[in-house]
């Protein structure tokens, strides 16, 4: 019995940390720009670490910010946004951060530290990109699976239809 | 059944109970900062709206909401988006696929190292906030039907006068 709880802890454990890994591929190679910028109605938050693909992200909004052709003063009625000023990231983290610390006032028990050792980290409604691809599915990528899974649904409900909802892991409604 | 065994039983189960939530709920006040930060105007009703590239409740949601700003008082609400993808790449090819039906007409924030979501710690994609004088008044978090139905009998309850703009 022991045996099989310690099978089931370890398999439970080391797809938290394949999960973990996955997380951790789509947010490495940063780069050190720490600047909001803005264009047209988008603006970027500062963000100190940011992945390659984003960094290329934040070039090309530049340069288009560069090329865009000059408006006239008289033609603006009302901008959508300003030109926000450069700020260092460092700064606005310890502001946003006041927030969150004036909520978690309460110290921690032993007993809760010792739970936080046991207790995975818990994915958020928006860290869900990555369960929401379709490579997520339980069939994967393979039409076929889908294909399969729907004919044995089908001819054990008695019923079809219903399973083209896509989008799961946002924790819609 | 040993006791080893029970003691391994009980830490697992404790450990996939849920802790407290640092959410933000009604009635709580967002940090000087963060109004400051995403620019918010006391003097309006302003709706936050959270929304990723994945979220296919979202791709419905926006141009629902897009669609209804026209009609709204701009001197007495403001919608602010906040796209979530942690690919800055993805949420602006994501933006851009709303071109075909006039685009965002709102501000929209790229919030790639999700802080901004972090602080607000909805319970569900796509999440709506109302803000009034930096306080949260209402939310909405999932899909919602009728989205724009829905903000204009939130925004009446919030106070908005919806003769105000014709005049």
């Amino acid at each position: 019995m022991l045996r099989i709880m310690l099978w089931v802890s370890l398999g439970f454990l080391s797809a938290c940390g394949h999960y973990q890994n996955l997380k951790d591929n789509s947010t490495r190679q940063h780069s050190s720009s720490n600047n909001r910028y803005s264009q047209n109605n988008i603006v970027l938050i500062n963000s100190a670490k940011k992945t390659q693909k984003n960094h290329n992200a934040v070039a090309q909004l530049k340069a288009s910010q560069v090329k865009a052709s000059p408006v006239k003063v008289s033609q603006v009625k009302k901008p959508i946004v300003k030109r926000i000023k450069i700020r260092q990231a460092s700064d606005q983290n310890k502001s946003l951060a006041k927030t969150k610390t004036a909520k978690n006032k309460e110290p921690q028990s032993h007993w809760e530290k010792l739970l936080n050792l046991f207790t995975p980290e818990k994915v958020k409604p928006w860290q869900k990109a990555i369960l929401a691809k379709a490579s997520m599915k339980p069939g994967g990528l393979n039409p076929d699976s889908e294909k399969f899974n729907q004919k044995i649904y089908s001819s054990k409900e008695s019923s079809r239809g219903g399973l083209g909802v896509a989008g799961g892991g946002c924790g819609c409604n | 059944m040993p006791n080893s065994a029970l003691s391994t039983l009980l830490i697992l189960a404790l450990s996939l109970t849920s802790l407290a939530s640092n959410a933000l709920e009604n009635e709580e006040v967002l940090s000087p900062e963060l109004v400051q930060s995403l620019e918010i105007d006391q003097d309006k009703i302003t709706i936050i709206d959270f929304f990723a590239s994945w979220c296919v409740s979202c791709r419905i949601e926006l141009p629902q909401i897009a669609k209804l700003i026209p009609q709204l008082d701009a001197q007495q609400v403001e919608v602010i988006g906040i796209n979530v993808d942690e690919e800055i790449s993805e949420g602006q090819a994501y933006i851009d696929t709303f071109k075909k039906s006039g685009g965002l007409n709102f501000r929209v924030f790229m919030d790639p190292e999700q802080e901004l979501i972090d602080i607000f710690e909805p319970l569900g994609m796509p999440a709506l906030y109302y803000i009034q004088n930096g306080i949260v008044k209402k939310m909405h978090l999932g899909a919602m039907p009728n989205i724009d139905q829905v903000i204009l009998t939130d925004l009446s309850s919030l106070g908005y006068l919806s003769n105000a703009g014709d005049q």
